[in-house]
């Protein structure tokens, strides 16, 4: 249901507010320290069984023969389906959207190592994993391609029927181009590479499916109840009302949860055939192989400048891997968000999407902008060496006036209040690279900034209600990947209605009981697109109450007031009704919805932000370490100082990990991960957090919306990657292009250049 | 034919958790995180990996931090077993409890209860960020909360013991 949206309201004034701007705790904090939030993963119905997807283990072919006599004779196994008797759910596909080819989530074609091609159903977890292991594949192999070079050569086999790069290649630009090379005085030229990353949540996708009477019901993990309702209804052609999406909480999604996947349906489909709730959950070899994650990419960076820092013009050709169908193409590369962090009117990036056997990229926290700035970034540093110039400074003489590919100005532009106030919180002290030293231990500093495009607009709805018994629910319809919603909100409405934060409790996660405020919680916007539907139906309901308050105390609305979480009389105070009274009187429960304000027109919402951050490079191992960090972000307005710290910390750390750790090792052959677990792929540990990652707010005024908010979630990481890198080549003087920046590669790069 | 009840029989053993004896029928080859989560409904207790690399399963076995995703039941004998649904008090939360909320501590809060324990096993002689380090070294956060865990737990210096 897509509503009008309601009049804008009046802009919030700057600064802290009476509880917008203050570090109220996490609402779902004590139910979570104290182990009874529940997960999906958590759910246990009656009579549930137990589902394991069965995957492919070439990377191209087809099924031809499934032999499940062995894998039946384990006791407890229920169900044993294949690419050849899984029964298509009505709608008979799985698709994402409508211009792509519907494809069975079971099916006999086999694109990459790991993807669907049966699942088993038995009564315990353990006879179904020991059934699926005994369930033999004949396969008819065909030639795969696992690299983007591969993909690329000549001879390579065609995965599409238009060739290996989806829709022959895409571009980007803006100005002129020639204009800007022939301006530049200095041009630097470099090649760079980002990794694939796992998004590896703690909480595997999956889900419990039931059906109620041709309803059906999905506790599941995910982020967002009500884009994989959507999504299921249209693949089981039910009407909304038949489908009921559980999401409350969930164990981390960082972008690998957004969008319905095979697993769903595969449960949702298996729970009707075999008439019980089915329990589906990944395991974590199988998070790896197959839960999509963040692509990598190359790309070739052409930057020029005037000799007085001005930045002439910026030009990339970049590749990603997009997996095997044009289907998630769109997540392998990208590079707007580099293309608009800095003032340089000449601009363009040729981008190819290259098709490849390996699983599908999917968005990871920053998705495109993280591999596409953690390269820029580098190149802008390279530029700043090149005019011998301290990169703070290079960077502020280059602040963006306007969005280059809508030539519209930003609702806001917080970059050099950034720059500023986190300089100034480092102590940044510039001084050129040190590569004449040769101490074991190698300390420099170095920077990066982030540009990221918010939302303006989307289509929100958001319902306050008073209850009897006092109570004041925020019910919104979204779910809680630990970004703070069950707490921002309250605070949100807390603020429009004039009563202690504590008096509200926020309800979500489940799409029969919420309005649908967003699809789904991803790219930094769940505040900006749901906060002033939440604050228009706070006034809508405070409004409500008064106007019915007064007439409980038989007078006007214009002689009560509020006093706390009650309507009294103006003309005697002492003569007052409670909220709970009021909505008592009114049935049980006052409510009242609201939609979202629209957008103010001519405006363009970015995020900004800069990381200051001091390494150790040891010139014997090559092993890098951040020291630590200084994180400016501007969000507009910061709702929850707390929760943004926590936010920051999080994103500067699974940055780092990206900049410094996180590799896939495949077999060149077979396809097959290697390390495909979480000792063997390496992720952050506590023992590589810096000594401090501080947050420094850098927000300016920002009019996109009467709170003046955008987003904080996912700029951390991205500013995290060039800052380290930066500071690497401050250290010790050796650029790596080539993220991870593992310790072979410092070690390599320093004997060059001892070498040269 | 595959049996798994030749290879793994069931056993009636008795446990001890969060000072309660539960009698229950385990099959050999099933681990204490499955007996938590599926018999006892002690859901708190997380299964993130299974394959004890991540540190959210971990619970305390006679006092001491161990991963319940690779420890079998049969193995548990008459030692007792605390998990994270025994850290409070009834309504009063265990200090370390307080400072995780206090400081923000966790996001997503899949890890947080294994994260727990593990800061409970490593008792309460904790002086500096390298002992907190150390305590939860085997314990991964992906959502990266490990500056507000290391804040939370030294704030609790000097107060209550585990």
């Amino acid at each position: 249901m897509i509503t009008d949206p309601s009049p804008s309201l009046d802009p919030w004034p700057q600064g802290a507010l009476r509880v917008v701007g203050r570090r109220v705790t996490r609402a779902s904090a004590t139910d979570k320290v104290t182990g009874r939030t529940c997960f999906a993963s958590d759910v246990a119905l009656p009579g549930m069984a137990h589902a394991v997807v069965l995957r492919a283990a070439i990377p191209r072919g087809r099924v031809l023969g499934v032999d499940a006599a062995a894998a039946m004779t384990v006791p407890g196994v229920i169900h044993i389906a294949g690419p050849f008797d899984f029964p298509l759910p009505p709608g008979t596909a799985y698709s994402l959207g409508p211009s792509f080819r519907p494809r069975p989530v079971i099916d006999a074609e086999v694109r990459f190592v790991g993807e669907e091609i049966g699942a088993v159903v038995a009564e315990t977890p353990v006879a179904a994993r020991l059934a699926a292991r005994l369930v033999q594949f004949d396969y008819a192999p065909q030639p795969a391609v696992l690299t983007m070079a591969a993909a690329l050569a000549p001879d390579a086999p065609r995965l599409a029927a238009d060739g290996n790069i989806v829709g022959g290649g895409d571009v980007l630009s803006a100005g002129d181009l020639e204009g800007g090379i022939a301006a530049s005085d200095v041009v630097v030229e470099a090649c760079y590479a980002t990794e694939a990353q796992h998004h590896n949540v703690l909480e595997p996708h999956g889900c419990v499916a039931a059906w109620d009477a041709g309803t059906l019901i999905m506790w599941d993990s995910s982020q967002g109840c009500h884009a994989i309702r959507e999504r299921l209804a249209a693949v089981f052609e039910l009407p909304l009302k038949r489908v009921r999406v559980i999401s409350e909480h969930v164990g981390g999604g960082f972008g690998s949860k957004i969008t319905l996947k095979p697993y769903h349906v595969i449960a949702a489909q298996l729970a009707r055939l075999v008439g019980r709730p089915i329990r589906l959950f990944t395991e974590r070899r199988d998070e790896f192989i197959a839960s999509h994650h963040r692509a990598p990419t190359e790309r070739t960076i052409w930057l020029g400048a005037t000799s007085a820092g001005r930045l002439t013009f910026i030009a990339q050709r970049v590749s990603g891997q997009a997996g095997p169908s044009a289907l998630f193409a769109r997540n392998a590369a990208g590079a707007a968000n580099g293309l608009r962090l800095h003032g340089c009117p000449n601009v363009r990036a040729e981008i190819r999407r290259v098709l490849t056997n390996t699983q599908a990229p999917i968005p990871f926290r920053g998705p495109t902008a993280a591999e596409d700035i953690f390269c820029l970034e580098q190149a802008i540093d390279e530029m700043a060496h090149a005019l011998a110039m301290d990169p703070l400074d290079f960077h502020r003489r280059n602040i963006a006036d306007i969005e280059p590919f809508t030539r519209l100005p930003y609702a806001g532009n917080g970059l050099r209040a950034c720059y500023d106030r986190g300089a100034a919180a480092f102590g940044w002290n510039w001084r050129p690279p040190q590569d004449a030293d040769d101490s074991v231990l190698a300390r420099g500093i170095g920077m990066g900034a982030v540009a990221y495009d918010g939302t303006l607009y989307e289509d929100s709805q958001a319902t306050v209600a008073a209850h009897g018994d006092g109570r004041i629910e925020v019910c919104v319809g979204l779910t809680e990947i630990g970004c703070g919603a069950d707490t921002v909100f309250a605070q949100i409405a807390a603020e429009a209605f004039e009563v202690p934060v504590d008096l509200l409790h926020t309800r979500f996660g489940d799409t029969h009981a919420t309005p649908r405020s967003i699809d789904s919680t991803n790219h930094s916007r769940t505040t900006t697109v749901v906060g002033p539907a939440v604050r228009a139906a706070a006034q809508a309901l405070r409004a409500l109450l008064m106007e019915r308050g007064a007439r409980l105390l038989q007078t006007e609305a214009a002689h009560v007031m509020q006093r706390g979480a009650a309507v009294a009389r103006r003309d005697d105070p002492g003569v007052a009704v409670t909220f709970g009274v009021i909505a008592a009187a009114a049935g049980g429960v006052l409510s009242a919805t609201r939609s979202r304000e629209a957008a103010p027109d001519g405006v363009f919402q970015a995020m900004f932000g800069a990381h200051f951050v001091e390494v150790e490079v040891d010139r014997r191992t090559g092993r890098v370490r951040v020291l630590r960090a200084v994180c400016a972000h501007d969000a507009g307005r910061v709702v929850n100082p707390l929760l943004a710290e926590s936010q920051v910390q999080g994103g500067f750390l699974q940055g780092m990990g990206m900049a410094l750790f996180e590799e896939r090792v495949t077999d060149p052959r077979g396809g097959h991960l290697l390390n495909a677990t979480m000792w063997a792929y390496r992720m952050p540990g506590v023992a590589d957090t810096p000594a401090s990652i501080r947050f420094v707010d850098g927000s300016v005024p920002d009019i996109s919306n009467s709170l003046g908010v955008k987003g904080i979630g996912e700029p951390p990481l991205i500013a995290a990657g060039a800052a380290i890198a930066n500071a690497i080549f401050n250290a010790c003087g050796v650029r790596i292009r080539s993220y991870p920046i593992t310790p072979d590669k410092v070690l390599a790069a320093l004997a060059g250049r001892s070498r040269a | 034919m595959i049996d798994s009840s030749r290879h793994h029989g069931n056993h009636r053993r008795r446990l001890c958790v969060n000072g309660q004896a539960h009698d229950v029928d385990i099959p050999d080859n099933t681990t204490l995180a499955v007996v938590l989560r599926d018999m006892l409904a002690l859901t708190g207790t997380k299964v993130a990996c299974n394959q004890a690399a991540c540190g959210a399963c971990t619970v305390l076995l006679d006092g001491r931090p161990v991963f319940s995703c690779h420890l079998l039941a049969a193995q548990v004998g008459d030692r007792p077993v605390r998990t994270v649904e025994a850290l409070a008090d009834g309504m009063t939360l265990h200090p370390l409890q307080a400072a995780f909320i206090e400081h923000d501590a966790l996001q997503c809060g899949f890890c947080t209860p294994g994260m727990l324990m593990a800061i409970m096993g490593a008792g309460s002689g904790m002086a500096d960020r390298d002992d907190v380090v150390r305590a939860i070294s085997g314990n991964l956060c992906r959502c990266g909360a490990y500056p507000h865990i290391i804040d939370a737990v030294l704030s609790c210096r000097g107060r209550a013991a585990p």
